[in-house]
């Protein structure tokens, strides 16, 4: 037994660990969490937000542990994208509430210091009708040049009118990687509030 | 191994102008003889110099901190990676493959390694890389320098008359061009140079060899010429007597240079009037140089990069130059604020840009208050690179 127990550390020994971020490549190449969260990211920058879903609903159809993936980390990505979808699929009242929820605590989380949680929760204002709360964000966003992406001009652009929505537009479409996503819905004039009915 | 061979070019092309030769270094106005050791492991372990140097009393970093491990293996075939990415990176890796030993830095005057310290300098033209500028205080650059240079062991001077003539002859004799160049010095051979890394066995011998023009203010000729009578590490043993060893030390220590050529200053280059988009400058640049520092901690369990989540001594940034996304949330400034890295400065340069630009000042021996050079340790991007950069955020930073 001890002969074994030496062998099996020798050969821990010689194998040589994954050096980071030296193992950046590698981890995004061979690590199936790391490629599981970066495939339903690109789905979500493509704004093809059914396709992000099934991806994270995969992650936890396939994994043993009911939280997900092994790594907090990356699960915490994961319920981003989740997140997300469900904003931008605009799905149920109660939904949408959970939504906003999760991101304020995100940005909580983050104190502030990741623009990007705090444009998330700006467009989850925008899509529920706190549009005072969504402008102020953009604005200390756009203040200091920290607008992370297209969906948060996008976003802007909803809870706009004339030049600074064209303007927001426009940006959004330099910005996007897939420019079909920089489309207001047909109600961009109304956003949608907590408080009212949906059909 | 091109921008080897351009960098030791151009180091051989600075070297032509004539004027009057430099003076030799004052001597070390710290006794030779002092009173203690100084301890310095905390901030060995604070800059994290044990992530590429054996440090004497420090254990190495653990393997996936180790920067020169790591390189070294990928050239050994022996890290853990598909053997296409593997080959992909060996034809690519020519940066950080070696790195000096300072266990033997105690050859070296301590108030050289300080100023080394706080203004590097590219020392060795066969590597890729040199020290990083690190964010360092006076005092802890002392500190160092007196940890590993304690300065209690002064060898003796040979009682013997200079001979300036032998020691040439021995310079030439011995191929000591072969490894090392001698910048402004009359025997300075950078054809010999060159030549030399194909037929120089261990090949970092040749690549670890420091350019002698600092001989003189790094080490007394008593230490030079102990060492090139018991030399240490991949300086190989030449075999001479020491009386030689001293001919060949005053020759080193003594003989004329002529001033470097004082490089160009390099100016932010005209913006381009085609279209760059964000596909092109990740190719580029950021995805190519930056990304190794800079990166997704999430995706790296946890270390985003010392330019990301911290290391050599820097706080935490969080600049992730590895997305788009990425790079538009900015990074963390002093204070612990977000802050743009597209912002201009004072003369309307983008401050990565200044970045970027910087690094050719620094290797110009210019220093820029506030703006560290980018990439940290590395030869400066080709102004092109850095022109596509600055195009990219000129035209609204476009996918």
């Amino acid at each position: 037994m001890s002969r074994l127990v030496l062998l099996v550390a020798l050969l821990i020994a010689a194998t040589p660990s994954l050096g980071f971020p030296c193992g950046n490549e590698v981890e995004r190449t061979k690590n199936e969490e790391v490629r599981l969260v970066i495939k339903a990211e690109r789905y979500l920058e493509k704004g093809m937000y059914k396709r992000a879903r099934a991806v994270v609903r995969s992650a936890h159809r396939n994994h043993s542990l009911q939280v997900g993936l092994r790594d907090p980390r990356l699960n915490r990505r994961l319920d981003d994208v989740r997140a997300l979808v469900a904003l931008r699929l605009e799905l149920d009242r109660d939904t949408l509430a959970g939504v906003v929820e999760y991101l304020e605590g995100r940005s909580e989380a983050a104190r502030g210091t990741n623009p990007r949680f705090r444009a998330w929760l700006a467009e989850a204002y925008a899509v529920t009708g706190k549009l005072d709360e969504a402008r102020a964000i953009f604005a200390e966003l756009q203040e200091l040049d920290l607008m992370p992406d297209a969906f948060a001009y996008l976003a802007l652009a909803r809870i706009s009118s004339g030049s600074v929505r064209q303007e927001a537009l426009t940006l959004c479409t330099r910005r996007a990687k897939a420019k079909a996503i920089c489309r207001l819905p047909a109600d961009a004039a109304k956003p949608r509030s907590l408080n009212a009915a949906r059909d | 191994m091109l921008r080897c061979v351009v960098a030791v070019a151009i180091a051989g092309l600075g070297c032509g102008e004539r004027s009057a030769p430099e003076p030799a270094p004052a001597p070390d106005p710290i006794p030779v003889a002092v009173p203690a050791r100084v301890d310095a492991v905390d901030l060995v372990t604070k800059y994290e110099c044990h992530r590429c140097h054996d440090v004497p009393g420090v254990a190495a970093a653990p393997r996936d901190k180790h920067c020169v491990a790591c390189h070294q293996q990928i050239h050994a075939g022996t890290f853990a990676a598909e053997p296409a990415v593997l080959a992909r990176w060996q034809a690519r890796i020519t940066s950080l493959r070696w790195a000096p030993s300072l266990g033997s830095a105690d050859r070296l005057r301590r108030t050289w390694i300080r100023d080394f310290l706080l203004a590097p300098h590219d020392l060795r033209p066969g590597l890729v890389a040199q020290m990083p500028r690190l964010s360092m205080p006076t005092g802890d650059a002392a500190r160092l320098a007196a940890y590993l240079a304690p300065g209690d062991r002064e060898p003796p001077l040979a009682a013997v008359a200079v001979d300036l003539v032998r020691g040439e002859a021995l310079y030439r004799g011995l191929g000591c061009a072969r490894c090392h160049r001698f910048t402004g010095a009359a025997v300075d051979d950078a054809a010999a140079h060159l030549a030399g890394r194909t037929h120089t066995t261990p090949l970092a011998a040749w690549a670890l060899a420091p350019d002698l023009r600092h001989a003189r203010a790094r080490m007394t000729p008593a230490h030079l010429g102990a060492w090139i009578t018991e030399p240490r590490g991949a300086m190989p043993r030449l075999g001479v007597t020491p009386e030689d060893a001293h001919q060949l030390a005053m020759f080193v220590a003594t003989a004329p240079l002529v001033a470097a050529a004082p490089r160009r200053p390099v100016t932010r280059p005209p913006r381009l009037a085609r279209k760059v988009t964000w596909g092109e400058v990740e190719r580029r640049v950021f995805r190519r140089v930056c990304w190794h520092c800079h990166a997704v901690p999430d995706f790296a369990r946890g270390d985003g990069g010392p330019g990301t989540t911290g290391g050599f001594g820097f706080p935490a940034r969080e600049l992730d130059l590895s997305s788009y996304e990425g790079i538009s949330a900015g990074s963390l400034d002093d204070h612990g604020e977000r802050r743009s890295v597209f912002s201009p400065l004072a003369d309307g340069t983008p401050r990565l840009v200044a970045h970027l630009l910087a690094r050719h000042a620094e290797q110009a021996g210019e220093v820029i208050d506030g703006i560290r050079g980018m990439p940290l340790g590395l030869p400066a991007l080709p102004i092109e690179d850095i022109q596509v950069v600055d195009s990219w955020i000129e035209q609204g930073r476009p996918q």
